[in-house]
């Protein structure tokens, strides 16, 4: 067990995993409550094609997809006030133009390269000593400001109009929150995969909404069952040499359908009691 | 007497249909109004415009003494909405994260809500009788107890005007006198201002000392002190063929 401790690279991957399994159930728990599912894969096929230039202009993608989200995260702030009614079609506005470049640039590119391929699926080796800072560093912004911003993204989240009312700057916090989701797509990509990193925000939220009895609690076991899908997903990628992004997905899946499981076993032993 | 809120020729339309035609209205310290009209008539308009939500054609409204587009001191205001239209009944968020989340008018940005801050939700939690549910989660709860909820949500942060748009719509009617009864309490004892939209006109007539009637675009506000009978206003709100009866429940 310890063995996969002393190479480099795994201690890279646990700590960048560790990091993201932290940050995507925070920013998800604020998205699935509002509404905004869809937000992760909008912004995620727009990293793609930041990873295609990245890789076309051979500089680090990891620069190049930040800025690349978030601008089209800014981009679906703006026109989502263009289409007031239709809300989730400025994601998909934005998810379309994403995919068409980034085939573009893939097809420019002449060849596709393996490297392009560990950033769809998520790819454990790929974790570069100077990726693991940026990831701990910009992780911590986004931990420290949800932090500070707790109390106002509740209040958004739970009544929107009710916190524009009381004074809340709702403009402003929306704006800078999904700055924040682009964010962290972009640190998630190289452990779970650009088309995967949406579901590691969305799935730990949906299993612990299931038994949560507040809204600490919910926020405290999705990110309970994130670090356990993240943590187990990447040693199991390791010794069995699979797609990290997939491992750590099927696990939060199975960790989804368990408590699905264990909140119907116990409805039924409670009827049982009831009708005793 | 203190103003609350003063609005002077105020109008609003949108797609060159106007739908407030030249209103003026006070509210004073201490008043409890009701806003009656048909369905239709611009009473939630009206409401949204005062709160700031939505900008005038014309015309004025001050809260405190100061333009709405400049006023800051949202913790002086509270307001109830109707509970079918403004929340999600799955939010896994219990009684009390909902009471604390309107600390912010006191708390301000990126403060944290602390310990001591507490106290104060379970202060007003324990005024609307709803103490014991603060940590049961506000879908499982009632509609009633849910509305009760939302009042000490806005007395939090210790408002000095409460405004309602049909609070009590899908409430049974029990829930809906005891409700009322903790409004009085709030306007008599604690002097909070009251304003409350509803349908319900056998109500408003009997707990508000004014009553305004919304219709035609207009707004015909009535002292229920005056010697003129209430019907008479309401008939021309609601046309001629209108009768007012009084039911205790």
């Amino acid at each position: 067990m310890l063995e996969i401790l002393s190479y480099g690279f795994m201690q890279r991957a646990l700590l960048a995993g560790v990091i993201i399994g932290f940050l995507c159930p925070l920013m998800g728990i604020f998205i699935v409550l509002r509404r905004m599912s869809l937000i992760g894969d909008g912004l995620s096929h727009v990293a793609l094609s930041g990873i295609a230039a990245g890789i076309l202009l051979n500089v680090s993608p990891l620069g190049v997809t930040l800025t690349f989200s978030v601008i089209a995260a800014l981009a679906i702030e703006k026109l989502r006030k263009s289409y007031e009614k239709y809300a989730e079609l400025s994601i998909s506005i934005i998810m379309s133009f994403g995919i068409g470049l980034a085939v573009i640039l893939i097809s420019l590119s002449k060849s596709i390269s393996f490297d392009l391929f560990g950033y769809l699926f998520g790819n454990i080796t790929t974790v570069l000593p100077s990726d693991l800072w940026v990831i701990l560093g910009l992780g911590i912004v986004v931990i420290i400001s949800t932090w500070l911003l707790y109390k106002e993204l509740f209040y958004m989240a739970f009544d929107e109009e009710a916190a524009l009312l009381s004074g809340v700057p709702v403009k402003g916090i929306n704006l800078f929150f999904i700055v924040l989701i682009a964010v962290t797509i972009t640190l998630s990509m190289r452990i779970v995969g650009i088309l995967l990193v949406s579901s590691l925000m969305v799935l730990p939220v949906a299993a612990s909404l299931q038994i949560a009895h507040s809204f600490k609690h919910a926020a405290f076991l999705s990110i309970i069952f994130s670090q356990t899908a993240v943590i187990l997903g990447i040693i199991i990628s390791y010794y069995f040499e699979l797609a990290s992004g997939g491992t750590i997905v099927l696990l939060a899946v199975l960790i989804l359908v368990s408590v699905l499981l264990f909140k119907y076993l116990k409805n039924t032993a409670k009827k049982k009691n009831e009708q005793a | 007497m203190d103003k609350i809120l003063e609005i002077k020729n105020l109008s609003f339309g949108y797609d060159n249909k106007l739908i407030l035609d030249n209103i003026n209205f006070e509210i004073n310290k201490g008043d409890y109004i009701g806003i009656v009209g048909p369905n239709g008539s611009g009473k939630s308009t009206l409401l949204k415009i005062i709160l700031g939500l939505l900008k005038p054609t014309k015309g004025s409204i001050e809260l405190f003494g100061q333009p709405v587009d400049s006023f800051k001191d949202w913790g002086k205001i509270g307001y109830v909405a109707q509970k079918a239209a403004s929340f999600n009944t799955s939010f896994p968020a219990t009684v009390e994260e909902v009471v604390a989340a309107n600390l912010y008018p006191q708390l301000g940005l990126f403060k944290r809500i602390k310990k001591h801050h507490m106290e104060r939700v379970y202060e007003v939690l324990e005024l609307v009788g709803m103490k014991e549910y603060s940590k049961r989660l506000i879908g499982n709860l009632s509609g009633g107890q849910q509305q009760r909820v939302f009042i000490a949500r806005t007395l939090v942060s210790s408002p000095q005007i409460i405004f309602l748009d049909e609070p009590t719509v899908g409430i049974d009617i029990q829930s809906q006198d005891s409700f009322y009864e903790l409004l009085k309490n709030l306007n008599k004892n604690m002097h909070i201002t009251i304003v409350m939209i509803s349908h319900d006109i056998g109500v408003i007539t009997e707990k508000a000392n004014r009553v305004a009637c919304m219709g035609e675009k207009k707004l015909i506000v009535h002292d229920m002190d005056s010697n003129i009978p209430i019907t008479k206003i309401l008939s021309q709100v609601y046309g001629e063929k209108m009768n007012l009866l009084h039911h205790h429940h």
